[in-house]
């Protein structure tokens, strides 16, 4: 099998619901010393196709979540992958985004589907984890310079404080854009605590996430 | 009748593992007939670590109730904030006490959860739709037993409600709940939000009285399109 061939096999092997079946391919592709470039485009134009099937309903969700997975395994392989190979790859700069669930929340899930597709999406996450204070939202802001904060809960209660965290962030990054997701929200609660944006599912969020950047970069 | 009795082991929860497959299929939103032999074997290790991982236990007190109106029922110790609720006492005959209690799952699927770390959300996302449906399962289970134990008495009891449904505050109704059950005892910790730790943790209230022909509020609330309508209304 020549290159081609074999990085439409790791590109398919996302879509397998197999993650063994990429952990096999990646094996082959490191015997071949294939730019990490490449390999890196074939595991996120698996990802991107994964995605595009959950969204047209050819995919469930458990099926996504499988393919992140092996997305995952292929970027963790690259980790050690690129920096031996090519340098240049490994150093290539990203958007970043800091996620995590708001204070008083500890259902972390969907934050952790929503922080893999980002991930997957080209951004560098700052996963944060749950129940994280706003001074620690702010702190990690700080810290990386971070072009989007996106902040989770699947609770009611935690939404003044967040709205609070909204008004902080507005007014001391006001470069950060805001991404906003969870079971109490929709559009309009979105809006109203001041949020840039507002995703429904973790497979809006790529979508929802480029169209803030691009007003803010307006 | 001050107490309800309930031993430990009275409650178990016997599950069938095979049942248990096609629940959270069901959860997780797969179809058992197309899945491959691979994932079913994935989905069976994660529910048999799941189950292994289980510590279910609950705390159960009952409270005298002194008055109900105006949109809240008093008993001796706890206030119950819900107007639907207190409506539905007018419909009870003699109604005297509330149940309350806190159940669990535990810590441990919470903490096999976290092993299971970022590269794994299929893992993650099947252990969670397992600890869904065994914490409803559990807190169906305690309800039922409560039950029994009002029936014992010559009671009859509502469903159970928790805070958070209904027209029932969650922040205040679980700080309410916490309060007068210390559910710390059992290793439940309940945060200002009104979150539990381990998530998988139910709290909820039950009434007590000589007759209760109508279990729940929704035969007389308007909110058809709650998700948690009864499709009976007085059951």
């Amino acid at each position: 099998m020549n290159m081609t061939d074999i990085l439409a096999d790791l590109e398919q092997t996302v879509l397998s619901k197999n993650p063994e079946e990429t952990d096999r391919v990646l094996q082959a592709v490191k015997n071949e010393k294939y730019p990490a470039d490449e390999i890196l485009n074939a595991l996120s134009a698996g990802i991107e196709k994964a995605r595009q099937m959950l969204k047209q309903d050819n995919f469930s969700i458990p099926d996504f979540l499988l393919a992140i997975d092996a997305y995952r395994m292929g970027v963790d392989f690259l980790k050690d992958y690129a920096s031996s190979s090519d340098p240049k790859t490994a150093k290539k700069e990203k958007l970043q985004i800091v996620i995590g669930v708001a204070e008083g929340d500890v259902h972390d899930l969907g934050k952790n589907i929503v922080a893999a597709v980002l991930e997957a999406s080209g951004y560098r996450v700052h996963d944060m984890g749950r129940n994280i204070s706003n001074e620690a939202f702010l702190g990690k802001i700080e810290e990386t310079e971070s072009e989007v904060l996106a902040l989770s809960t699947m609770m009611s209660t935690p939404i003044d404080n967040m709205a609070e965290l909204i008004r902080m962030v507005k007014k001391m990054y006001p470069k950060t854009a805001i991404i906003v997701g969870g079971a109490p929200f929709d559009d309009v609660l979105a809006r109203q605590i001041g949020a840039d944006g507002y995703a429904e599912n973790a497979t809006l969020v790529p979508e929802e996430t480029k169209r803030i950047l691009s007003g803010f970069s307006n | 009748m001050q107490m309800i009795n309930i031993s430990h082991k009275e409650f178990t929860l016997q599950e069938v593992p095979e049942e248990l497959f096609l629940q959270v299929c069901k959860q997780i939103g797969y179809s058992y007939e197309t899945i491959s032999r691979q994932i079913h074997s994935k989905i069976t290790d994660i529910i048999d670590k799941g189950l292994a991982a289980m510590q279910s236990d609950f705390i159960i007190r009952t409270t005298p109730i002194t008055g109900w109106g105006n949109g809240r029922i008093d008993t001796e110790t706890v206030t119950i904030d819900s107007k639907k609720w207190a409506s539905l006492l007018r419909k009870m005959e003699s109604p005297e006490f509330i149940c309350c209690f806190i159940v669990t799952l535990g810590k441990r699927i919470d903490v096999i959860k976290e092993g299971f770390g970022e590269k794994n959300l299929f893992d993650q996302f099947v252990l969670d739709a397992l600890g869904s449906v065994l914490v409803e399962k559990a807190a169906d289970s305690l309800e039922s037993s409560i039950g029994i134990e009002f029936k014992k008495n010559s009671y009859e009891c509502s469903r159970r409600f928790s805070p958070g449904y209904c027209d029932w505050e969650l922040k205040s109704g679980q700080a309410t709940l916490c309060r007068f059950l210390s559910p710390e005892k059992i290793g439940v910790q309940c945060m200002a939000s009104g979150a539990m730790i381990p998530i998988k943790s139910v709290s909820a209230v039950m009434v007590g009285a000589m007759r209760v022909p109508w279990k729940v509020p929704c035969y007389f609330c308007r909110e058809i399109r709650c998700p948690y309508r009864r499709e009976n209304k007085r059951t």
